[in-house]
């Protein structure tokens, strides 16, 4: 006898994959890997079939049950790896790859990068994280988001922070008119 | 230097921890809260000055507010669909625009909107709706609450007006355009007198073409 079509296989990807796909878009502006959300969605899948059992059952799953269940699951996948000392998710930073353009003393831009990171360390608590968010590549919108802030507001606090940061930069002598000039 | 300069800069100097640095990073829990913005506003500030400065938990934070936006996007309309039935059953007793303000103003709206659950209820406008109406911004008092700053939103998330008041409600300045047929979000951040803040969910609307 032919075994019957399978519900559950659609049912979980017509509720999963929607999502997916949002996230991944997400992700990608920021370097998260596929790989990484593969193995996430993976789990979300297993999870949902596990706890929902029929395809009807996970066809009627609402969005914040399929969020919750991926919030959960990404949270055990990081205490996972942080328990198994593995590398972490994928590094987003560009580093160790990044290296000092042609022409660049790769000793002095060390010294430079260390500067800033000393210099940003230095800055108001009230506009640290917002620099540090620009800095790491997040556009302006993304920071007021997702610190719940208006534009205006979050821009003041980074224009003020940027602008701290390159006087503190000039105290030290890097920048425009310093000896040190980048 | 440019930003472009202090980015790269920046860029190269953050660490990356092996395993046996890990207990300094906060718990995924922590990182948790920061990306669904639950707890005190200082905590989380705290927690992301450490996440911007750690690859590793840039990463982990980068997976987890990927879910919480993505999830944001998806419940949206779902969370809408309500509030355009109830806009039917306010024209249905032709009570018009006065009724459903009036209803707006009187009513309890915390099942038609079913963000975040302590934060600001949002009223009107959603949905389509004529020229008068999409000038008028009204939302639910939130106790405590010393003030409002009010945000509207271009359907690409550019910014067309933002504002401060301490009402519930904020009409739009002449100098704003807004055109036919485009859709439009807006949101409220309420500021407490505990220095916390609360935020709305995230309403649409579009100004019906004439």
């Amino acid at each position: 006898m032919e075994p019957g079509p399978d519900p559950v296989s659609p049912a979980l990807e017509r509720v999963v994959a929607r999502y997916a796909e949002q996230v991944r878009r997400i992700g990608r502006r920021h370097g998260l890997s596929d790989a990484d959300l593969d193995e996430l969605f993976q789990e979300v899948r297993l999870r949902l079939w596990r706890a929902r059992g029929t395809g009807e059952m996970i066809a009627a799953s609402p969005a914040s049950y399929v969020y919750r269940t991926a919030m959960s699951a990404a949270v055990d996948l990081i205490r996972r790896r942080r328990a198994r000392r593995e590398d972490s998710l994928e590094d987003l930073t560009g580093n160790p790859v990044a290296q000092p353009a042609a022409g660049e003393d790769p000793v002095e831009e060390a010294d430079l990068a260390a500067a800033v990171a000393r210099a940003v360390d230095a800055l108001a608590p009230a506009r640290r994280p917002v620099v540090r968010m620009y800095l790491a590549g997040y556009r302006l919108e993304e920071i007021a988001g997702h610190l719940g802030w208006t534009s205006g507001k979050t821009r003041n606090l980074l224009y003020r922070g940027l602008a701290d940061l390159r006087g503190l930069l000039l105290e030290r002598g890097i920048g425009p008119g310093a000896e040190t000039q980048l | 230097m440019t930003d472009e300069r202090l980015r790269a800069l920046y860029q190269r100097s953050l660490r990356i921890p092996g395993g046996e640095d890990r207990p300094a990073c906060p718990p995924p829990e922590r990182l948790v809260a920061l990306v669904a913005r639950q707890g005190p506003e200082t905590e989380r500030l705290a927690t992301l000055d450490h996440v911007m400065t750690c690859a590793a938990c840039r990463s982990e934070f980068e997976l987890l507010r990927s879910l919480e936006t993505a999830a944001s996007h998806t419940r949206r309309p779902a969370a809408l669909a309500p509030l355009a039935l109830a806009a039917s059953l306010v024209l249905a007793v032709g009570g018009g625009v006065l009724l459903w303000r009036a209803f707006g103003a009187g009513g309890d709206s915390r099942d038609v909107y079913r963000g975040a659950p302590a934060g600001v209820a949002l009223v009107h406008p959603a949905g389509a709706v004529g020229v008068v109406d999409s000038r008028v911004f009204t939302w639910r008092a939130l106790p405590k609450a010393r003030g409002y700053a009010f945000e509207l939103l271009a359907a690409d998330g550019t910014p067309v007006f933002s504002g401060e008041t301490a009402d519930t409600s904020l009409t739009l300045p002449a100098s704003v355009h807004l055109r036919p047929g485009e859709p439009y979000r807006w949101w409220v951040r309420a500021e407490l007198e505990s220095g916390l803040e609360e935020r709305s969910p995230t309403a649409e609307f579009r100004l019906r073409e004439r």
